[in-house]
């Protein structure tokens, strides 16, 4: 018996996956009256069509996964003339299941409406489920003909409201790839982007600009984000001796990540960072009349927050404001004047560039 | 009742990882980074000699033409390190100059600053001048023989028991040069920088200041300087009937730089 029967009370709790049931979804209970009104118009006599147009049988506001999606899946379970005869008894109503996409769970409301929970969210994942649970509800004897492996996965149904019509097996004919054509979340990211920075501090105020390296790790909620910046040396003064200054900052951050669905094609992935920062100081006097270069390390914490906007490419265009706060920042001096003042205590800056989704 | 506030989760770690870091790298959190130095020479005697003069165009440490006239690096005080440049000059023979200077010679800048520390142990009266910071020119860069007296900075008494400083000009037809701030106090028994801003040109764009422990004293602007680029700049004693004998004089941190030392500069 599969799991992903959503007649059963409890099927998926056990499997100690992130899946399992929650609470009922009540503004359902309308589209289910709706569903059985439909069902009992089942072979009725209609003008028969020659295909039936999209969203007649599957509709819903869904990007993830489509209505168009589901019934792709649902014709691989059930035979087309049977769906047609549904699609001819429900002439004259809305769509007789409805998709609708609620960030990490996603509803299927066919007669009943059943909640079930992906925060992945796996678009081509999420219509297979939902084509077995409405595969189930539309003709469980098409369901019995055929059998075959259930999809591997099991989302969390959420809610089971009024358990549907129970096959004893399922069938999957689906592959195990993702949607064609769907975003994919990045399990490893290498960006690389062009940044500015300006550092402020009570004797400095510096602006500098360079390229950036990145490579994030981890496609879950969390990630670790490892990166480094080598900004072009600038001219600049600090307590009025004018310096060059070469700054090569580097970071290990934890990145907090999320992914919201725009279209079937693309996904915008917000995330935040915090972490250590070490930059790579090189200082050197430009005017004094023997100059010297001295080179060193400060130590800080970094903040960030930034978007990538993902779509069904490996590259992904991405955005990112950053700020690091340096406590001891390191102390500029030249003789005779002795410390003539600190670099900056705050650096702020952007970077924009593109990341390739390397897993 | 208030809890106390504690970190969790990724904020937890970064702090500690800061502070790994932190540890890990020692004096390099915060460190001082030296970028360079506009003090083109100097002179603290640490090295318990005369390296520092010796070792460029000088005419060298010179005491003369007493027995009794010495230039040693001694121990006794210093203003900043152990050794400083002890000056004495034998003021027994009255109506005779008696000299002990330290002399930088030829490769000085057109436009610099010039510094020096210097120490009275005790008041000295002042019978004819006492000199202590002296500017010499050439009329004639490549004729040693016209090298003549320019600016003397004195030492002489605004009353008995106290000492202040005059400005002398041995080209001027009034040698004495009134001070913008009249009669400094020059303190007995402790250290007091004098410093000259010295722009040697010979046009109207000729400049000398003065400033007595990073007061200005006297700022000459506007006028011919010496008659060549060429300079000499002596710390010294140089004094004429003097009293008590022998009249010391301690001198340390001398330094020729591109901007004001000043009292709290550095020149190493």
């Amino acid at each position: 018996m599969s799991a992903l029967s959503p007649a059963k009370s409890s099927p998926t709790r056990s499997a100690g996956l992130a899946f399992g049931y929650r609470g009922r979804v009540p503004d359902r209970v309308p589209r289910g009256v709706r569903f059985f009104a439909v069902i009992a118009l089942w072979g009725a006599t209609v003008p028969a069509r020659a295909a039936d147009p999209p969203g007649r049988l599957i509709g819903g506001t869904s990007t993830c996964p489509s209505p168009a999606a589901v019934r792709t899946e649902v014709e691989l379970l059930v035979p087309r003339d049977q769906l047609n005869a549904r699609l001819r008894a429900s002439a004259g109503s809305g769509p007789i299941v409805e998709i609708t996409d609620r960030g990490a769970t996603f509803d299927v409301a066919a007669g009943s409406v059943r909640e079930y929970r992906d925060e992945a969210r796996d678009c081509a994942y999420r219509a297979r489920v939902a084509a077995v649970f409405v595969a189930l509800v539309i003709d469980p004897g098409a369901m019995q003909a055929t059998r075959a492996s259930p999809p591997p996965r099991q989302p969390r149904a959420v809610a089971p409201p009024a358990p549907p019509p129970e096959p004893t097996t399922l069938v999957s004919t689906v592959a195990e790839d993702p949607e064609p054509g769907s975003p994919q979340r990045a399990r490893v990211r290498l960006a690389l982007g062009v940044g500015i920075e300006g550092g402020v501090g009570a004797d400095a105020h510096i602006s500098q600009a360079g390229l950036g390296l990145r490579v994030v790790v981890g496609g879950g909620r969390w990630a670790l984000a490892v990166g480094a910046m080598a900004m072009a040396p600038v001219e600049t003064s600090i307590g009025g001796v004018a310096i060059r200054q070469w700054r090569v900052p580097a970071d290990v951050s934890l990145r907090a990540q999320w992914a919201h669905q725009n279209s079937e094609r693309s996904m915008l992935e917000p995330y935040a960072e915090l972490g250590a920062a070490v930059a790579l100081l090189r200082e050197s006097g430009l005017d004094l009349a023997s100059n010297a270069t001295r080179t060193s390390a400060e130590l800080g914490v970094r903040v960030a927050a930034g978007v990538h906007l993902t779509g069904v490419s490996r590259l992904s265009p991405f955005f990112e404001l950053h700020g690091e706060v340096v406590p001891i920042p390191p102390a500029i001096s030249a003789l005779p004047r002795g410390v003539v003042g600190h670099t900056p205590l705050v650096w702020f800056g952007a970077t924009a560039g593109a990341a390739w989704r390397m897993f | 009742m208030s809890r106390p506030l504690r970190v969790r989760g990724p904020a937890r770690g970064s702090a500690v990882a800061l502070a790994l870091a932190c540890a890990a790298l020692g004096a390099s959190c915060g460190p001082d980074l030296g970028v360079g130095s506009d003090v083109l020479w100097s002179a603290t005697f640490e090295s318990n000699s005369f390296s520092e003069w010796t070792a460029v165009p000088t005419r060298g440490a010179e005491a003369f033409p007493e027995p009794g006239d010495s230039i040693v690096v001694s121990n006794d005080r210093a203003h900043d390190g152990t050794y400083s440049v002890k000056l004495t000059i034998d003021t027994s023979v009255m109506g005779e100059q008696q000299n002990t200077l330290l002399s930088r010679v030829g490769d000085l800048p057109v436009e610099g600053y010039y510094s020096a520390w210097y120490y009275l142990p005790g008041a000295v009266t002042v019978g004819t001048y006492w000199v202590i910071f002296k500017f010499r020119l050439r009329t004639n860069v490549d004729d040693e023989s016209t090298t003549t007296e320019f600016y003397d900075l004195d030492l002489v008494n605004s009353s008995p028991g106290h000492m202040s400083l005059v400005l002398y000009n041995h080209l001027a037809q009034v040698h004495e040069i009134p001070l913008d701030v009249p009669h400094p106090v020059v303190p007995v028994g402790s250290w007091f920088q004098i410093e000259s801003y010295y722009r040697n040109n010979q046009d109207n764009t000729g400049r000398i200041t003065f400033w007595l422990d990073g007061q200005q004293i006297i700022d000459i602007n506007g006028h011919p300087m010496a008659p060549t680029p060429w300079i000499e700049w002596e710390v010294c004693s140089i004094g004429k009937d003097l009293m008590p004998n022998p009249a010391v004089l301690y001198a340390d941190d001398c330094a020729v730089s591109a901007t004001r030392v000043g009292p709290t500069g550095l020149i190493r």
